[in-house]
């Protein structure tokens, strides 16, 4: 082939058999050493990321992809927030206990509601499907609920400015003049979005067969004392409350999906407009066995939901239901759970001992981060990208990148590190989570040092949110689970400690009189209720009881303190003894209709930032509904279910190490099979064990898969499901689906 | 000192070889079959080295690249990346094979067809991981190029999704801070552009590095040399190319 000899002419100069010798020497050391740094990276490599990527569903082929993605996501995605200042004094203020909202008369809304053509909103264009008369309930309580621009004060405590290594640093004042590292300040107020000017909003005490009207109007627009908005929240002023997850007519529910195509065929209701929501308060089917007992509302403008409900438009519902008195506030009464009742007069009452909490994490502006987001456009007055030093201390947001959105000061009921005295009794506590993206798990804590800053130990950077821990901290009580955000539980279970995903709710009973070893409490004695899951990013936990636990994160948020003694005729439900509901049964034939199931899956995809999130390959469209993915029958059907029908989904996580909280509007559902395996009649999975009750939402972990059962009663119209990451379904993790007649 | 250094430090002068590419006359009078013979000599490396080396950096750069896009590519194109990988991967391994044998004709062309020091040896290693990355480099900016034409397309989609109502979500004229760029499609095309350049210029480094390091490890598993052992070179190898 060739004339050319391959070797050089000149023999090597080094004796052969010498070269030989020592190559070969050389060469088997580098081979061995080849072999042995392949076989060191690659055990170092399992040891110390197999267990993260297992907790994170990443192990497996597509997660072995997946987690380099994340990791560049990092590197591309410079995910950079606020660090809020100290505060100096938690719990120091009292925990807020929410009082019924008191309804008005008919006659104080002009032009009034009512069940005629074109009466459900101030546009004319629509007409509400049902009215209470309708159904033979009595006339609706009227409630007005304002949307307007007002001040909201997070904690009344001085705080010192802090950088992101727990270091003081400089502030700065309401025209961006510097002050100096080392001053004690006091927050200025934070420009919220409220409903009647509070955070939370008004709560409705609300009870089965009596139904409520609430006229939303968006006053938004008139802003009387000229406050900053700001640069997040709708840029049009927009609005759109969502009854979650009310059994509720569309025109009612608050959906995008309907906002869109129906009524404003806006994102929301902009400013100037208003309309009639009518919750009629009846159980889906008319079935006693669907009543729930914790609704909430927000707000779920189309792409601007985190940001609105961040500015502070949510409130709570919660639901009595006085059949045979079984759960009506009345602790002398049926179950007999906590709470005495006190009637208004005017159709509204109050349950003492019976509380709700709305959880909510918050980040406020340091003046030195940079705002930078995909909205800027939205928001001219701003002129971002830039620094806003004279937004310093109040609330900071930003959509991207759209993981999701976490703070390091967690609140309740509006307040940072409140206190609640508590009487030597039982109490009921609704517990709700509002955050954006953060998922809480709860234990009731004791700690001798009490709360230290995070920053006095040490920490710096995400480490330092929540702002104080108390290591020292110990489990000192249990909690009696009663409730889910589907209603009761059939029965009661004793839970040392419990997640709470965003928009999940649950119930619990706690026995102030004496600890988990049965020593008595006595007067002065302090609980904490403690965070114990880390969670630094929007993404999913990086530690938590579940999986990896980190002992040092325990994160005090409300403080009790045992009070007087006082009466108790309540009594605490006995877990397996006491029925607290029965549920509405799965039918025989749920293997039939398994086949030809709907299946959505939940996916991660990226244009860059804005729609990072999908179901079933698809961004949000108000205007198509969405097709299942193809099911083991060979069928792709619209997600177009008949009125008055029954009908199986299945919602899959689609991985890449994220949580998803799918909530399905419209009806709670069953759970029948987690990860392919049947919990049915009662053997959920340990990490959710309320699968076995009813719920509106499907806690899902990376890679996981939930199959339902739920019905489509009493309405038509459309309606979404989405993911409760309300990051995620802002950047269109939302689908559209609707009940046909 | 070792053998190899004594042997680099004795190694003919480049002049002492025949000019195997040499004036345009000499490469006009070769016939097209003898050039691809010459282009497909993978001397002074061994077939089997170049394949295996081909083969392992492809696969290495391909994870990259569909890693990259799960990061920041289009959705079109971030859903079963394992298969992806496979498949982005293969069609790199021929590109990177080919970058190879241009490297090696190289060396081949400067030291001849034998490596007999271990610094040349170095040299070619470094030189093929440099020629590999540039090759990962290319590809990843194709299929970055790629995702972006897939993302302003849903851009566009989503914001006339937006926009179907007839309200604009940013009045005309607004004034804004990038420029001219007085849309959110225009803002968020020039987000996405933005973040498709960072990840490109992010996987730049990685991919040099990971080739380095990869080409490092396989020449040590082959003993630190690219050809065939000593004793099978002092047998006469026909060459492919002709003078």
């Amino acid at each position: 082939m060739s004339e050319l000899p391959d070797q050089p002419e000149q023999a090597p100069d080094v004796p052969e058999e010498s070269q030989a010798k020592s190559g070969l020497s050389r060469r088997v050391v580098l081979r061995i050493g080849a072999v042995g740094a392949t076989a060191a990276a690659i055990g170092v490599g399992r040891a110390m990321a197999m267990p993260n990527m297992r907790q994170r569903g990443l192990a497996n082929p597509d997660g072995f992809i997946d987690a380099a993605s994340i990791s560049l996501t990092d590197s591309v995605f410079t995910e950079v927030f606020t660090t809020s200042p100290l505060i100096l004094n938690p719990f120091n203020d009292a925990l807020p206990v929410l009082k019924a909202e008191r309804p008005i008369p008919i006659s104080e809304l002009d032009p009034p509601p009512g069940p005629g053509v074109g009466q459900q909103n101030s546009l004319g264009n629509e007409t509400h499907q049902l009215w209470s008369s309708d159904i033979g309930f009595p006339d609706p309580l009227f409630y007005r609920f304002k949307w307007e621009v007002a001040t909201h004060d997070w904690t009344s405590s001085q705080v010192m400015p802090i950088d992101k290594n727990g270091k003081p640093t400089q502030s700065f004042d309401a025209q961006g003049n510097t002050i100096p590292a080392g001053t004690v300040r006091t927050l200025p107020s934070s420009v919220v979005w409220t409903h009647n000017g509070t955070v939370p909003g008004p709560m409705i005490n609300a009870e089965y067969g009596q139904p409520n009207l609430v006229r939303f109007e968006n006053h938004i627009h008139e802003n009387p004392q000229n406050l900053d908005s700001q640069d997040f929240g709708a840029p049009d002023g927009s609005v759109l409350i969502h009854l979650h997850n009310g059994h509720t007519a569309p025109e009612s529910d608050g959906n995008p999906h309907y906002a869109s195509i129906a009524g404003p065929k806006n994102r929301g209701w902009p400013p100037g407009t208003f309309v009639d929501q009518l919750y009629l308060n009846f159980p889906a089917g008319f079935d006693d066995r669907e009543k729930v007992s914790f609704w909430w509302y927000h707000d779920h403008t189309k792409d601007h939901t985190s940001s609105n409900v961040y500015k502070g438009l949510f409130g709570v519902y919660p639901f009595y239901d006085p059949t045979n008195n079984r759960d009506n506030g009345d602790e002398t009464t049926g179950l007999r759970l906590p709470g005495v009742r006190t009637d208004n007069g005017d159709g509204s009452f109050d349950v003492e001992f019976d509380i709700p909490l709305a959880f909510y994490d918050t980040r406020l502006e340091d003046g030195v981060t940079l705002h930078n987001d995909f909205h800027d456009p939205e928001f001219p007055l701003a002129k971002n990208p830039r620094t806003h030093p004279e937004w310093w201390g109040q609330l900071f947001f930003r959509h991207f990148p759209d993981h999701g959105f976490v703070g390091d000061i967690f609140t309740v009921n509006g307040k940072a590190f409140p206190t609640l005295e508590v009487k030597r009794r039982k109490y009921r506590f609704r517990f709700l989570d509002a955050s954006i993206s953060r998922i809480y798990d709860f234990q009731l804590m004791t700690s001798t040092g009490g709360p230290k800053s995070a920053a006095s130990l040490g920490y710096g950077g995400d480490e330092l949110q929540g702002q104080y821990r108390i290591q020292d901290g110990q489990q000192c009580m249990q909690l009696m689970e009663i409730a889910t955000d589907g209603g009761l539980l059939p029965t009661p279970q004793l839970r040392n400690n419990f997640e709470l995903w965003p928009a999940k709710r649950r119930e619990f009973i706690v026995d102030f009189t004496k600890f988990q070893d049965g020593s008595p409490t006595i007067k002065g004695d302090e609980i904490f209720l403690t965070n114990v899951m880390k969670m630094t990013t929007g993404r999913m936990w990086d530690s938590s009881l579940r999986f990896s636990p980190d002992p040092n994160y325990k994160i005090p948020m409300l403080k009790f303190v045992i009070g007087d003694d006082a009466p108790d005729n309540s009594v605490m439900p006995v877990p397996g003894q006491t029925i607290l509901r029965d549920l509405p049964p799965v039918p025989d034939n749920v293997d039939d209709l398994m086949d030809n199931r709907l299946i959505f899956e939940v996916q991660r995809g990226s244009a860059g930032g804005e729609l990072e999130w999908l179901i079933n390959g698809e961004p949000f469209d108000p205007f198509t509904i969405l097709n299942s993915l193809k099911n083991p029958a060979g069928n792709t059907p619209p997600a177009t279910p008949q009125m008055n029908s029954f009908n199986i989904w299945e919602i899959r996580n689609g991985g890449g190490g994220w949580v998803h909280p799918i909530h399905l509007h419209m009806e709670e559902h069953r759970t029948l099979m987690r990860n392919g395996k049947s919990i049915l009649p009662n053997n959920p999975d340990p990490g959710h064990p309320d699968d076995i009750s009813m719920e509106d939402l499907a806690a899902t972990d990376p890679s996981e898969s939930v199959i339902i059962y739920r019905g489509f009663r009493n309405f038509t119209g459309p309606y979404v499901v989405h993911c409760h990451n309300l990051m995620h379904e802002d950047h269109a993790m939302m689908f559209a689906w609707s009940i046909v007649p | 000192m070792t053998d190899g250094v004594v042997a680099s430090d004795r190694a003919p002068p480049r002049r002492t070889y025949p000019p195997d590419h040499g004036s345009e006359s000499t490469m006009a009078s070769r016939t097209f079959t003898d050039r691809m013979r010459g282009f497909f000599d993978p001397r002074p490396a061994r077939w089997r080295t170049v394949v295996i080396i081909g083969i392992v950096l492809a696969y290495a750069d391909g994870y990259l690249l569909v890693a990259l896009t799960g990061a920041v590519g289009a959705i079109e194109r971030t859903n079963h990346p394992f298969g992806a990988w496979l498949e982005e991967s293969a069609v790199l391994v021929p590109l990177i094979i080919l970058a190879e044998l241009l490297v090696l004709k190289l060396v081949r062309r400067r030291s001849g067809p034998v490596l007999r020091s271990w610094r040349g040896t170095v040299v070619a290693g470094l030189l093929i991981a440099m020629a590999a990355s540039v090759t990962g480099f290319l590809a990843i900016t194709a299929s970055t190029g790629y995702d972006y034409s897939l993302q302003t397309k849903l851009i566009v989609f989503e914001e006339n999704i937006d926009n179907v109502n007839g309200v604009p979500l940013v009045p005309a004229g607004s004034t804004v801070a990038r420029g001219n760029c007085n849309s959110m499609i225009c803002n968020e095309e020039r987000f996405s552009l933005a973040t498709d350049v960072r990840g490109v210029a992010i996987s730049a480094p990685i991919l040099v590095v990971g080739n380095i390091v990869l080409v490092g490890l396989l020449l040590a598993y082959f003993g630190g040399r690219l050809g065939a052992p000593e004793r099978r070179r002092t047998e006469p190898v026909p060459s492919t190319e002709k003078v």
